[in-house]
């Protein structure tokens, strides 16, 4: 006597298309006189449909925030603030000074942009994070803020002498600073996203703080920048 | 950019390239690790993971397969590897008892057993997260992804017949979750006949 349960397992395969055609008879002639497997047939059939049906399901936006990092972290990609920064700055500027002037903004730039590389590279690659306690981030988040809140005091603290030496500088030479302070708030732009999109990554929150660090530094550089020219 | 174009962008390192070939592939190595993990945080590890091995192999990509094949069978390796860890195989063989009920269950009347208009996207989704984990595993496998039994066999590590054994009680779970979860039906719980 053929039970339905043994039945059904070869009604499974027959779907699939992976059944002996001899049993495939035996099983369709099954179907024909027993309701219960022929319902289980049509059900397979139903979840199949279903199945086609489905649809794919997108990632949280941090995902490929955090991919970025790690992969700039490994050093698969470069970031673009590091490519627009010497892109921008350094071939078009650069022919139209003096010789003198050349070479002290290119070592300010190399200075700012080996520091750049330096902390970006050092840093450890991005690894699975593992689970820590809510009430723990939420204090190194607060350490963060007090942090962000020091550098943007001393950013503040900056402002009102780097603008009156931007203007008492050659308009080449304040020119490329200019940029150079555009390129450090986009840098700092992105580095607050990152940290928007994973509060709990601490990899980026050193890009933000090494991004307020050296928005500072080139700050204090062009308050100082007599002992350039 | 094509794919082609956004691969041959990775070997060298063009940020750009990276992520187009993540906006291509994300919706569908995301929701893999999903469906078979069941945990949405456990799904975006696992993700962020496949996607590195992806990105740090890519050279070695040459071609003999679809690169959605190639990536795709990565991104396996990579849940089975995080399953294994945890065990998961070891229940798998022997699925029957993974949530104490022994296979068949039940068996449905003729009356109500038909999934017509029931399978719907949410109600399916939720019936295949609420599946037995080793049962999950095969059914998204096979009847999601198209994985062949001799390929399911290759990678669980078990005989072709074992999964096919398997693809056929998860599918007799996954009916009647389905059937459980049918609105304002009277069911008819027949014994099994001969």
């Amino acid at each position: 006597m053929i039970k339905c349960t043994d039945i059904q397992e070869e009604v499974s395969s027959w779907v699939d298309g992976e059944l002996d055609p001899s049993r495939a008879e035996t099983v369709e002639k099954h179907l024909e006189s027993c309701a219960l497997c022929a319902a289980f047939h049509k059900d397979l059939h139903s979840i199949s449909a279903g199945v086609e049906g489905l649809e794919s399901l997108d990632p949280p936006e941090q995902l490929w925030t955090n991919l970025r990092l790690q992969l700039e972290a490994e050093g698969l990609i470069r970031s673009k603030p590091k490519e627009s920064f010497w892109a921008a700055l350094m071939p078009k500027r650069l022919p139209d000074l003096k010789p003198a002037w050349s070479g002290a903004i290119l070592a300010l730039f190399l200075g700012i942009g080996s520091l750049l590389v330096y902390d970006l590279t050092t840093r450890s690659p991005v690894v699975p994070l593992p689970a820590v306690s809510t009430s723990h981030q939420e204090a190194v988040l607060e350490e963060l803020r007090k942090a962000e809140a020091n550098y943007r005091a001393a950013i503040e603290a900056l402002s009102a002498s780097s603008r009156e030496k931007l203007k008492s500088l050659d308009p080449v030479l304040a020119q490329v600073f200019h940029d150079n302070l555009a390129t450090m708030d986009y840098y700092l732009h992105e580095c607050k996203e990152a940290v928007k999109n994973s509060p709990e990554n601490p990899l980026a929150h050193r890009y933000l703080l090494a991004a307020y660090q050296k928005k500072v530094e080139l700050m204090q550089t062009i308050v100082t920048s007599d002992s350039l020219l | 950019m094509t794919e082609a174009q956004a691969i041959a962008g990775c070997v060298a390192g063009d940020p750009q390239a990276f992520e187009v070939l993540y906006n291509m592939h994300k919706r569908r190595v995301y929701s893999l690790c999903l469906r078979m993990v069941r945990d949405p945080a456990e799904a975006e590890d696992l993700s962020q993971e496949a996607f590195m091995q992806l990105f740090r192999k890519i050279g070695t990509f040459r071609g003999d397969s679809a690169f959605s094949t190639w990536m795709h069978r990565l991104t396996v390796n990579i849940i089975l590897m995080r399953i294994r860890k945890k065990g998961l195989d070891q229940v798998s063989l022997d699925q029957d008892r993974d949530d104490g009920q022994d296979l068949p269950p039940k068996e449905y009347g003729t009356e109500d057993i038909d999934l017509l208009g029931l399978v719907d996207r949410i109600t399916l989704e939720k019936a295949i997260a609420a599946l037995p984990k080793g049962y999950r595993t095969v059914f998204v496998l096979h009847d999601i992804e198209g994985y062949e039994h001799n390929e399911i066999a290759r990678m669980m590590g078990y005989s072709v017949g074992n999964s096919k054994s398997q693809l056929f009680k998860a599918r007799l779970k996954l009916r009647s979750l389905l059937l459980d979860k049918k609105p304002n039906l009277e069911k008819k719980r027949l014994k099994a006949s001969p």
